[in-house]
């Protein structure tokens, strides 16, 4: 019983059984931004690309659009401006009032630098925690993990992946475009069933 | 960096032309009706003249002090965003010398400084606190620290103005290196020489009260005001037809600082106010309390959120940041804080129980602010508006973020 492989080199004849992505290499920073851009200008949507280190500009090449973590930011940040307010009126106003200084119960100065914390603690644990929901992390395996020649993308090399679930996916034309624009290696990578 | 390619194509030099720039007859026009206006002022109401010419110089000369440090940022840095921008904090350091010009009606003449700084005044030569401050509050130790001041900044303005210039020509690499080089120092001196001439000036606006935090506070006024002004200049120029190449990722870079030092203006201001709040001495409370008499205190009020919460929540808008206009509008917002802020801290040394807002002030601002608009426009039109051969010029071109 001969099970098809997970990873399939374009043109060994082979294909994985559940078709994950068509993935191509590229050589270096360059390469990748212009076949990025050239990837998004034939409108695909469920695709990425995995570069060694953050290129500048690489966003706009994929017509990203403007992240959402910002929002997660600024919930974050007004959740925890109110919860420092009201942890901080509650408590010294009625729950226990306590005379400092003769100051008034009600000192909001003194309150100040509590909000400003919890607004800067709750908006960094709400933005990381939004980001990771985003990204869909945590997981436990990724299909482009069976693909050996993929460690270097934390390396050396820069790599194009186009799913299979994109609208505009089709074996032929997909992987005539990722050749055209340039890259090498290219691979069929299947999913697990 | 980033490996897409850059476009190689440098621009020529960007010359302004006084003769057809409108400001130019407008600040000669203003400035020449101002000196006027400011010596019939000077005559007939002395003392509200010194706190106004004072209040005009300090509004300008922060902005200045504020671009002598952004000036140094850049290259301790080595920073490529900023080399198109670098140029007009560059002229405005040009400009130093003509600041202590400026000085001089309020430094040197007895009759008007002894109005600002009371400790001059000779019936408090007996004064016991005054005596155990005299170390440092006496009229030698205050002239050497002015000249200090001003020699420094003066001098090192001047280098790094005339440096960067003579690159235009010679495309030196090695001058940006030797600015670079010297940008280390001159960025402690500068933190040095700011806490002081804010200690000197605006502080001893009062000799009884004192503020630790002051020197940082002073910076931050500094930074946030000179910020805000290279940007309504970039907007000037730019609706003049120049500096057309700089994008909105100049802009939010921009934006994103001025949003940066919106909010530390506000952690040093509330900073110093809440030290001072909490340990409720006598000595250093008396500050508030002078600034919160009578109407003072809704000025108190509008300041905080004027300065801090509109600002801060206006720029906290990615598309504010990258659109010019909408960060110029804000930019001139800030502005008008400063100003107001100053009004804040200086007038009530003048006018204790009220805001009696006197038509000096005016005066004053206009007279100062449109000579040095018109020795800016001066100094500029001596080079080109960028640095035209700077090694940096095209990662500056391309930036992104």
């Amino acid at each position: 019983m001969s099970e098809s492989p997970l990873v399939c080199p374009v043109g060994s004849g082979q294909m994985p059984k559940k078709l994950y992505a068509v993935a191509a290499e590229f050589g270096n920073p360059a390469e990748l931004y212009h076949a990025a851009e050239q990837v998004r200008d034939k409108g695909y949507k469920w695709w990425d690309t995995y570069t060694p280190f953050y290129i500048h500009g690489l966003d706009k090449a994929m017509g990203l659009g403007k992240s959402w973590v910002g929002k997660f930011t600024l919930a974050g940040g007004l959740l925890g401006l109110t919860v420092g307010f009201l942890l901080e009126t509650i408590s010294s106003v009625y729950v226990y009032p306590m005379d400092t200084q003769g100051k008034p119960y009600f000192s909001l100065p003194g309150f100040v630098p509590i909000m400003d914390l919890l607004t800067i603690l709750t908006s960094a644990i709400v933005s990381i925690t939004g980001m990771t929901m985003l990204c869909m992390l945590p997981r436990l395996h990724h299909p482009l993990w069976d693909w050996d020649a993929f460690t270097r993308a934390t390396h050396d090399k820069f790599f194009i992946v186009i799913e299979a679930n994109d609208p505009r996916f089709s074996e032929k034309t997909t992987v005539d475009l990722l050749r055209e624009i340039g890259g090498t290696n290219l691979t069929f990578i299947g999913d697990e069933e | 960096m980033s490996g897409h390619p850059s476009s190689l194509q440098l621009p020529g030099p960007d010359r302004l032309q006084p003769g057809r720039f409108a400001l130019t007859t407008i600040f000669a026009g203003l400035s020449v009706l101002g000196i006027i206006f400011s010596l019939v002022g000077a005559l007939v109401n002395p003392t509200q003249f010194a706190y106004s010419w004072f209040y005009a110089f300090y509004f300008f000369f922060t902005i200045a002090i504020g671009c002598f440090f952004w000036t140094m940022l850049h290259y301790a840095c080595d920073s490529e965003w900023s080399v198109v921008v670098r140029r007009t904090w560059e002229t405005i350091l040009g400009l130093l010398p003509l600041f202590f010009v400026l000085f001089i009606p309020i430094g040197f003449i007895p009759e008007l400084r002894q109005v600002l700084w009371q400790w001059m005044q000779p019936i408090h030569a007996t004064d016991h606190e005054l005596t155990l401050r005299s170390g440092y509050l006496n009229f030698p130790f205050f002239y050497i620290r002015v000249l200090v001041y001003f020699g420094y900044f003066i001098i090192a303005g001047r280098w790094y103005w005339k440096n960067s210039v003579r690159q235009d020509t010679d495309g030196d690499p090695r001058r940006t290196r030797r600015m670079h080089d010297h940008s280390y120092l001159a960025l402690v001196i500068f933190g040095v020489l700011e806490t002081f001439f804010g200690f000197d000036w605006l502080m001893g606006l009062y000799w009884r009260w004192s503020s630790s935090l002051f020197g940082v506070y002073n910076f931050a006024v500094c930074v946030q005001a000179s910020l805000a002004a290279t940007i309504i200049i970039i907007a000037i120029l730019r609706s003049g037809g120049h500096l057309k190449m700089l994008t909105y990722e100049h802009f939010y870079l921009m934006g994103k600082l001025l949003f940066g030092f919106t909010i530390f203006w506000a952690y040093i201001a509330f900073g110093q106010f809440l030290l001072i709040w909490f340990a409720n001495i006598p000595e250093e409370t008396i500050f508030y309390n002078d600034h919160n008499r009578g109407l003072w205190k809704y000025l108190s009020y509008i300041i905080i959120v004027g300065k801090f919460m509109f600002p801060a929540i206006y720029l906290l808008s990615q598309d504010n940041k990258k659109s010019l206009r909408a960060l110029t509008a804000i930019a001139v917002w800030i502005l008008i804080m400063h100003g107001v802020e100053l009004y804040w801290f200086i007038m009530p040394y003048a006018h204790q129980n009220s805001i009696i807002p006197s038509w000096q002030d005016f005066v004053t601002l206009i007279t100062v602010g449109s000579i040095l608009g018109l020795a800016f426009i001066r100094t500029a039109a001596r080079a080109s508006l960028f640095p035209t051969r700077d090694p940096r010029l095209v990662e500056c071109l391309n930036v992104t973020n």
